[in-house]
């Protein structure tokens, strides 16, 4: 954001269209793409950590079917997440390799094609607007069943819309594309999709309205909020369907009447739902403290009545032909008063937010009334008291209906008893409870890590790796690379599956579980998983790239062109599928308890490995990636296999050092599970790259 | 250190994922519909006609309706089984019948939403019959 204040803001809109995006000489592009870096690692780190913590660390006993929503709506926006942003890191992979390299993947006077950035972005670009809605709606899950006191109605209807809307949003992309001149049909699809979406939107909406009408409603703050958002929001869904018809696309594109679409989803879908969460979880935040009620009323007329003074005319603005990204325009076009309107109307708004920031920040006092649940809730988080305690809840308890603290009589009570699981920690290790995806059926202990500055130094680090390359400062960004490896080896090596004093440990009520999970068992190997699945798709995005130069162009890969060096390309194949297998057997044969054998064949492994990345580096050495985009993208490619490779080599070296050090044994060995996984990932992408620029280029001319 | 196979990942997330089939049939419908169009405008045909491409993505919404009525009949009958549809009340929550019964319930509805989904991305194939 503070590159606005130095006039190296990005100068290309929010979605970075090339060629005018890659022919800016400014910085602010690459400012740009920094952040996006940023949101890419924090999204997909964000997405691993809710999906495991919704299948794998639910209480004891709270099966699939009584989550409560919030859960089910982050489980789909992490599985959406894997698949929306992976696209957008490979196209900003490709667009940054443009910015500094001059490798022309969007430049069409060497073969690029500027629609594979459009394409890329909007895959991401929609499905990304849910990204943004889902949880926020979430909160309005929360939040209406509280408000009438009673179990939301039609609970397995708000699962389908969340999943619905999850899947569908990813065919809507298109529509963000209607006048690039793609086949009628083709915008068809997009069209009939984004009408589709409706219906799923649609639904849980009705569901929170038949919650309230069956409910005894108390008025609150968080309700007013809610409320304010889907008015506003059923409007801006509304004028989506109408963008969504390609004909009238066609006529507003780049006016004001997207402008005041997007504004309503945004206002509707975003700002007033996470508002009503402030207001709502204020006092969950600040035990014994409210916001006040009159500040809170005055606020949400001010940006409500503000906002829709302020977007409501720019519908008509739009439709009478004002284009966006305009700052000035001629008096004759008469639509002069209606901007006045819009301008004074935002300052209403900014007021509101004024008052709601003091109501925020000015000091209270506590207000009488239960404070522990002073909504009467009845979800689990609003058991949560003792602040100056160290531990989140006093004991694990389990759950048996969809509102605990309604249904389970006296749960608090026991809670704070220390009458349910882990109601002490017999080695002073933080610890948890890890259950299965179905039933939350407890399966075993995980020692959980504590805080420490060595994450802090690592992100340091990670950040100054994205920072420096953005003004073109290799070194310092290398030097900053390693640390941040070294500083996450370190953080894995010293706090991440270790051997634990006993095998099995006592949690409370006559349950004895392990203290130690490997291979499938264990959350870690889960979080590869899912990390490995949102790369695929990333990969998978670049072997997009390569089918879409071929649709879209006569000549690729271009007549006598230099390809890549087919026995280099077998060779790495084969050493890399080696290298897979080698690491396979390592696990096994270690396992089986013949640990010297083992190590002598991860140690193979390591070799196999770096001798294949050498054969990578052999069969696109010849070419020159700034001359056309086809020898670009075979670079890109080896570029991005290379990138894997050396993950895949520190995996395996890593698990060799653990097992030297004896931190890793035949029962103990997490690190190799996690470790083979990984390899399945990386030879797949091998063999695929081998195939793609060893044999396609054969069979496409 | 338990040693366990890979059953729960494999049941637990399998089991789980069904819900999600009828609306992956729609995604394949949708990504193969998409694709055919384009590779088929751009490079087979030169006069710009449909009817082959019609014919072939017609077959393929006939197979999708079908796959995606069959997990709705599937889920109907664990829907059933769960004890839940009968009186429209949810008895006892916390057994493993009405986690099955939630699961066939979800996948019911997700199977409605996808056959119209299908339904709705066939229509500019029928409705359209140029590429240009
Ligand atoms: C959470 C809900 C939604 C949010 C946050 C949202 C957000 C946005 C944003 C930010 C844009 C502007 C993109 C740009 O810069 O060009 C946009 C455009 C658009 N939205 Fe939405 N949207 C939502 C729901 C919908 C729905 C439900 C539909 C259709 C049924 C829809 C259809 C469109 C279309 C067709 C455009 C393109 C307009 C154009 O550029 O001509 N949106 N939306
Ligand atoms: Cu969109």
């Amino acid at each position: 954001m503070g590159s606005v204040l130095f006039d190296s803001g990005p100068r290309g809109g929010w979605f970075m269209y090339p060629p005018l995006s890659t022919m800016d000489e400014g910085v602010g592009a690459d400012i740009w793409l920094l952040g996006l870096s940023f949101i890419e690692v924090a999204s997909i780190a964000a997405a691993v950590e809710l999906i495991v913590g919704v299948l794998k660390c639910r209480s004891p006993r709270m099966r699939v079917n009584l989550m409560p929503l919030y859960a089910w709506y982050v489980l789909v926006v992490g599985g959406m997440i894997l698949f929306a942003f992976p696209p957008l890191i490979a196209g900003d992979f490709l667009f940054e390799m443009e910015k500094s390299f001059d490798w022309p993947f969007f430049d069409p006077t060497r073969g690029g094609d500027p629609m594979l950035w459009q394409h890329l972005f909007w895959i991401f670009g929609h499905p990304e607007v849910y990204i943004i809605f889902l949880p926020s709606i979430a909160i309005a899950a929360m939040v209406v069943p509280t408000v009438a006191q009673r179990p939301i109605v039609g609970y397995s209807w708000i699962v389908l819309s969340a999943v619905g809307v999850g899947f569908l949003s990813f065919g809507l992309w298109v529509h963000h594309m209607f006048t690039t001149g793609l086949p009628n049909i083709s915008l068809g699809f997009f069209s009939a999709a984004s009408e589709a979406v409706v219906i799923p939107t649609g639904i849980q909406i009705f569901v929170f309205a038949a919650t309230l009408m069956v409910g005894k409603v108390k008025k609150s703050l968080p309700m007013l909020w809610i409320a304010g958002a889907l008015a506003i929001f059923t409007l801006g869904g509304l004028t989506g369907v109408m963008l969504a018809i390609a004909p009238f696309n066609w006529a507003v594109l780049d006016t004001y009447f997207v402008v005041a679409h997007l504004h309503y989803t945004l206002f509707g879908g975003m700002i007033f739902p996470v508002m009503a969460g402030i207001y709502y979880f204020y006092p969950f935040f600040r035990k014994g403290k409210m916001m006040s009620e009159t500040l809170g009323r005055l606020s949400f007329w001010l940006i409500f009545v503000g906002f829709n003074a302020a977007f409501l005319p720019m519908h008509y603005t739009g439709m009478m032909g004002m284009p966006r990204r305009v700052y000035t325009y001629g008096e004759s076009m008469d639509w002069g008063w209606l901007n006045m309107l819009s301008t004074v109307a935002s300052f209403v708004i900014a007021a509101g937010f004024v008052v709601f920031v003091f109501d925020l920040l000015r000091p209270k006092r506590d207000f009488d009334g239960p404070k522990r649940n002073p909504w009467n809730a009845g979800t689990l988080e609003w058991s949560h008291d003792v602040p100056g305690e160290s531990w989140g809840v006093r004991t694990i308890p389990f759950i048996t209906s969809r509102y605990p603290l309604w249904q389970q009589p006296q749960l608090v009570e026991r809670m704070d008893a220390g009458r349910f699981y882990l109601g002490d920690t017999e080695f002073g290790h933080r610890e948890t409870l890890v259950t299965s995806v179905l039933d939350a059926k407890p399966q075993h202990i995980q020692r959980v890590t504590g805080p420490a500055y060595i994450t802090m130094l690592a992100a340091g680090f990670t950040g100054g790796a994205f920072i420096f390359p953005t003004f073109h400062i290799y070194v310092p960004a290398i030097i900053c690379g390693a640390f941040a490896i070294v500083c996450v080896l370190y953080w894995l090596w010293t706090s991440t599956a270790q051997i634990p004093e006993e095998p099995m440990g006592d949690v409370g009520l006559d349950l004895r579980l392990p203290r130690y999970a490997s291979g499938s068992d264990a959350p870690g190997w889960w979080a590869v998983w899912i990390t490995m699945l949102g790369d695929a798709t990333a990969f998978a995005s670049l072997v997009f790239g390569f089918f879409f130069y071929w649709t879209a162009s006569d000549n690729f890969p271009p007549q006598g062109a230099l390809h890549a060096n087919g026995a280099m390309v077998v060779a790495f194949a084969v050493l890399l599928a080696l290298s897979w297998a080698a690491t396979r057997v390592a696990r096994g044969v270690h396992r089986g308890g013949n640990v010297g054998l083992g190590r002598l064949v991860m140690a193979a492994s390591v070799l196999l490995t770096l001798a294949g990345g050498f054969a990578v580096y052999g069969a696109v050495s010849h070419l020159s990636p700034t001359s056309h985009v086809y020898p670009a993208l075979i670079c890109g490619l080896a570029v991005w296999l290379g990138a894997h490779l050396l993950l895949g080599v520190i995996g395996q070296g890593y698990c060799l050092a653990r097992s030297l050090a004896g931190r890793m044994t035949p029962l103990y060995d997490a690190d190799l599970h996690n470790v083979t996984l990984l390899w399945h990932f990386i030879a797949l992408q091998s063999l695929v790259t081998a195939a793609v620029i060893g044999l396609l280029p054969g069979w496409m001319s | 250190m338990k040693v366990q196979s890979q059953s729960e990942f494999g049941t637990g997330v399998g089991t789980l994922l069904k819900i999600t089939l009828a609306p992956t049939i729609w995604a394949f419908h949708f990504v193969i519909s998409y694709g055919a169009a384009a590779v088929w405008c751009e490079k087979l045909t030169a006069q710009g006609d449909t009817v082959a491409l019609q014919v072939w993505l017609i077959g393929l919404t006939a197979a999708a309706l079908l796959g995606i009525i069959a997990c709705g009949v599937v889920g109907w009958r664990v829907w059933g089984k769960g004890g839940y549809g009968a009186d429209g009340h949810t008895p006892g929550l916390g057994n493993t019948e009405s986690r099955q019964g939630f699961l066939g319930h979800a996948s019911v509805l997700l199977s409605v939403v996808s056959f119209i989904a299908v339904i709705f991305v066939i229509l500019p194939v029928l409705m359209i019959g140029s590429c240009t």
